[in-house]
């Protein structure tokens, strides 16, 4: 499906065409710096002053009523005049623009079912864009688009997503039960996962940024979804806690009938682990700096802003590796090694996510990409950030802190 | 079949692969037969179609939640068919379903395929959330909401919320998933086939909720034999009963007529996919499949184990009785299926009518106000949700 811009720098506006290849046209006016309202051309179809008007020239009624041939031919020529005034308002804009665009319109097939009006914009000789609209015996259908949804257009990414995940669950077990070819497949698997995430984010990017498409709907259902995996995630956490507390509230007699177990040596709470979260809560600070920069404005700012949370957050990571390393159990030590490693390995992985995440919005911002108005991708990593630094704190008060209490009261005995 | 007459019969005493193919049938159905047929299937065509909207929120996520589903089938049935198989049941309980028991890789294999269709899951969960908060056409107002969109709704929040969790907290709200998009189904034919407008809509609706909400607190029903104290298990008994009063509601209020016998009797997942494929099966499936309601509640009353592909001879009477419904229902599937192949084969020959129910008149819902099948993206243009004044005959 071809794509083509019409973009003209002077004072920002772009005009945007998509889906030539079928005739639909819709068009965002947007201004360079904040690509908010895509409105489809047609959104409000100049009223026409006709006897029956009020229920025959709305386009995309889906009110069913088959047309008799010579409404069919009424219909479609009034079609053609709505297409023109639509081309014309679209010509002027550009007229202002100083971009001068040909306008044609046309019925096709007038006499036959299906039949169809379509128009076309042209830059010299190029046809830049068309609108085509089409009846038939039973509907009267529009194929322009009258909403402002964004309907993506096909992907090759979750197929290849998808076959990543096979290679990866397969390489996993494989190489769990020694397989020839198993760490391999594996690594390939994860590369393929890996490069899945790269490319489909990088068409969201771009159909964000470039074209447009994100529009105040759309840009509210990121939102939606965004907060929908949070909250799932938020899910996948407690199932950690409730291992943990399971474990730790009633220990049973295989660990001694204490928590921590007996001959488990803990790590002390207010060494590393406090640091970490003063860190934690640092970055967390930082990347609402960071958002108070964008919302004001203050591009530079921001990025600094971003860079000082992305620091914080690699001195995080950088620590708890050294802990772990450090650590005097390990994973396969009793209940405690496994939950403690579980929950805070897997939170040390969305540490990692979420500074990934936050080093994109980093550049996309260095690069100009978020606006006052639009950085739903900054938001999202922001709500990520703080679901991690919470998660965090939670860790900290029950597993380090109140999970190490009697092993703790031994040492200020000795 | 091997339960057809008592002693070892076509397994040869192998109880390993009797199991092993429990598992895998309780993992073929559920994740692989009913979620994707009810969620993935009917919610995704339906959903943004009953509230006016031109596709689901987001596409790709729905696509990849699709792909991932042949990659866990592949690893569902390598898991079955490595080294001895996975017979751990779908509760993959520990020690059974440990090292000591299971060596060989056939339960990690069934652990990711889970991993896999679970991820499946939660994307959708969050594509029809989304879809129905954000995209309702409108007018389209959350009390105007089609039930089956409210129960693919509450379905998809119980998706989110249990899946990433531990067995039984996910294995309670997971049985309310299977069931809740039959009931929206079911809604909807009644409706449709009464010529009425559902009865006590609204009572549906909350009902529906509450079912979400208490299927979160029931969970531990499942596990009175493992050593709950007392008021534990006082507290899941009541929170169970409890969570019967909306079920009530949905069932014996919402079903008027015919079905309300046979839906009232058996509220089995299956039953309720087959209404939807033809009207007719579910009559008869229905009953078969309360015969095997009936065999697991009477006859596993009586004592008869699970697990183990054998029994004392006094149960050989209901078993062969079930057995044969089982060949029954078999011969049922072999004429859905060949209903469904010949309407794909036929090409326009044979092609139904846009609207076989005779609904254009009187359609209370969107689906079948538009072409069949419907066109690609549905509405250009969204459509306006009004209230009419309520149907007299």
């Amino acid at each position: 499906m071809s794509k083509s811009f019409i973009r003209t720098k002077s004072n920002g506006l772009i005009v945007q065409e998509h889906s030539k290849g079928t005739g639909a046209f819709s068009a965002s006016i947007l201004s360079s710096e904040s690509p908010v309202e895509s409105s489809s051309i047609g959104e409000s179809p100049p009223k026409v002053d006709d006897e029956d008007a009020g229920n025959k020239h709305i386009p995309g009624n889906f009110g069913i009523k088959p047309l008799p041939p010579r409404r069919r031919k009424e219909e479609l020529i009034h079609v053609q005049l709505i297409l023109e005034q639509e081309l014309e308002i679209l010509a002027g804009i550009m007229h202002v623009l100083g971009v001068e665009l040909e306008i044609s319109t046309a019925c096709e097939n007038i006499e036959e079912e299906g039949g169809g009006a379509s128009g076309e914009l042209r830059l010299g000789s190029r046809a830049r864009g068309g609108l085509h609209n089409t009846t038939d015996a039973k509907l009267f259908m529009i194929e322009s688009q009258r909403h402002s949804y964004h309907l993506v257009d096909p992907s090759p990414w979750p197929i290849s997503g998808s076959l990543g995940a096979l290679a990866t669950t397969v390489g996993g077990v494989m190489y769990m039960h020694s397989f020839q070819g198993g760490a391999t497949l594996l690594s390939l698997g994860l590369i393929f996962i890996l490069y899945t995430m790269f490319v489909w984010w990088r068409d969201v990017l771009r159909e964000s940024t470039l074209e447009g498409h994100h529009t105040k709907v759309v840009q509210l259902g990121l939102r939606y979804g965004f907060i929908l995996f949070i909250v799932s995630e938020v899910m996948f956490f407690f199932a950690f806690f409730w291992a943990f507390f399971h474990s730790s509230l009633a220990p049973t007699v295989e660990i001694g009938g204490i928590w921590p177990p007996k001959g488990i040596g803990v790590l002390d709470p207010w060494e590393i682990p406090f640091l970490n979260t003063l860190i934690l809560l640092s970055s967390g600070a930082a990347v609402t700096w960071a958002h108070h920069a964008i919302l004001a404005g203050k591009e530079k700012r921001a990025v600094y802003a971003l860079a000082a949370t992305v620091l914080l957050a690699l001195v995080f990571t950088g620590f708890q590796g050294m802990e772990y390393y450090q650590a005097p159990f390990t994973i396969s030590d009793s209940i405690y090694g496994s939950t403690f490693f579980l929950a805070t390995g897997f939170h040390g992985f969305h540490v990692i996510i979420g500074t990934l995440f936050l080093i994109i919005c980093g550049i996309r911002q260095y690069l100009g990409h978020l606006t006052k108005e639009h950085h739903v991708g900054f938001e999202a990593a922001a709500w990520y950030w703080h679901f991690v630094d919470v998660v965090w704190l939670f860790l900290f008060v029950s597993i380090y802190w109140w999970g190490v209490y009697e092993g703790t009261k031994e040492w200020i005995e000795e | 079949m091997e339960l057809a007459r008592p002693g070892d019969q076509i397994l040869g005493g192998n109880h390993q692969l009797y199991n092993v193919l429990i598992t895998a049938h309780a993992f073929l159905m559920i994740f692989f037969m009913v979620m994707p047929a009810m969620i993935g299937g009917f919610g995704n065509w339906f959903v943004p179609i009953l509230i006016g909207a031109p596709d689901m929120a987001f596409p790709r996520l729905n696509n990849i939640s699709f792909w991932l589903l042949p990659p866990s089938l592949l690893l569902l049935l390598s898991s079955a068919l490595v080294e001895v198989g996975s017979g751990t049941g779908w509760t993959v309980y520990p020690p059974l379903s440990g090292i000591t028991s299971h060596s060989g890789g056939a339960v990690d294999l069934a652990i990711f395929s889970l991993h896999l269709s679970g991820v499946s899951s939660i994307l959708g969960s969050i594509n029809f959330i989304t879809t129905i908060f954000n995209m309702r056409g409108p007018g389209m107002t959350m009390h105007r909401l089609p039930l089956f969109v409210w129960s693919v709704l509450v379905t998809a929040f119980l998706l989110l919320l249990s899946l990433p969790h531990l067995f039984w907290f996910f294995g309670h709200p997971e049985v309310y998933i299977l069931i809740l998009p039959g009931f929206g189904i079911i809604s909807h034919i009644v409706s449709t086939f009464s010529g009425k407008p559902v009865f006590g809509y609204l009572g549906m609706v909350y009902a529906m909720i509450s079912i979400g909400v208490l299927g979160f607190l029931v969970w531990a029903h499942h596990m009175f034999t493992v050593g709950l104290d007392v008021d534990t298990r006082a507290y899941f008994t009541a929170a169970t009963m409890i969570i019967a009063v909306p079920t009530g509601i949905k069932i014996f209020r919402g079903l008027t007529g015919i079905v309300l016998a046979n839906s009232g009797l058996d509220i089995a997942l299956h039953d309720t996919y087959y209404v939807v494929a033809h009207f007719h099966y579910v009559l008869s499936m229905g009953a078969v499949f309360a015969l095997f309601a009936g065999f697991y509640y009477w006859v596993g009353l009586s004592g008869m184990p699970r697990r183990i592909p054998d029994y004392p001879d006094a149960y050989a009477g209901w078993n062969a009785l079930s057995s044969f419904g089982s060949y029954i229902s078999v011969v049922g599937i072999c004429c859905f299926f060949v209903v469904v192949t010949i309407t794909l084969s036929s090409g326009n020959k044979k092609k139904c009518a846009p609207s076989p129910w005779a609904l254009e008149q009187n359609s209370t819902t969107l689906e079948w106000m538009v072409q069949s099948p419907p066109a690609f993206h549905t509405f250009g243009e969204l459509p306006a949700i009004k209230e009419t004044k309520s149907y007299v005959k």
